[in-house]
């Protein structure tokens, strides 16, 4: 599903989804082809989850007219333990 | 600034303020590696950091896969005697069993204008100090 129907469908709030297609220019990743796993109504929840994502999971907010990502390349320690 | 070599790390801590509170973060690593610092968010709860609608998502490969985190704003970092102001931090997962709660990287340490010693030289007649600053350097020290 593109990432514009996403905010038809789901408007004003957190979803948790699935990448399915994304390009990545320079340190930016964008990504426009998107399953979409649930809508996400507490607030509370979405830190945790966010933080629980790994791979092509992903929690996004439908404020946003686009999903771009920072790409962090030199994450240290991060995720080495 | 208290450092404690553990594990094979360089151990600190580090305060972050946020609307107005004020909390301190024991077993932050200090690391060169590590462009970005970042924060655990279990460490920051209590300060009510939370994921926010506008807030800039920020991934990264580690050897754990692809992973998240977010670009937070916070108002204040300090550690040792450097206070930082205004700036984001990045707040995700660092360790999985919770003994780290942070990375102090490269973008902190060169602003503050860190220096490693060399500790193998420490005692000896000369000793080598490695500044971190724009143009990183090795200072050469002859100790009378």
């Amino acid at each position: 599903m593109k990432w514009e129907e996403v905010l038809r469908l789901y408007p004003d709030q957190f979803v948790k989804l699935r990448i399915l297609g994304s390009r990545r220019e320079g340190n930016r990743e964008y990504v426009d082809d998107v399953a979409i796993v649930r809508g996400i109504t507490d607030p509370a929840e979405v830190t945790n989850e966010l933080m629980k994502c790994r791979g092509d999971m992903l929690i996004y907010h439908t404020s946003n007219e686009k999903i771009i990502l920072e790409v962090r390349t030199k994450p240290g320690l991060r995720g080495a333990i | 600034m208290r450092l404690e070599f553990r594990d094979g790390l360089i151990f600190t801590s580090l305060s972050i303020t946020y609307k107005g509170k004020i909390k301190k973060i024991e077993n932050i690593i200090l690391d060169t590696g590590a462009a970005q610092s970042i924060v655990s968010p279990d460490a920051v709860e209590e300060l009510g950091i939370t994921v926010e609608p506008d807030d800039r998502i920020v991934t990264c490969y580690g050897i754990g896969g692809k992973q998240y985190a977010v670009a937070k704003r916070v108002n204040g970092i300090s550690f040792g005697p450097f206070k930082l102001g205004d700036r984001t931090i990045d707040l995700g997962p660092v360790d999985l069993d919770g003994k780290i709660n942070g990375l102090l990287g490269m973008d902190m340490l060169m602003e503050v204008g860190a220096v490693i010693i060399e500790m193998s030289s420490i005692n000896r007649e000369v000793l080598f100090i490695i500044c971190l600053c724009k143009h990183p350097r090795v200072v050469k020290l002859l100790v009378s």
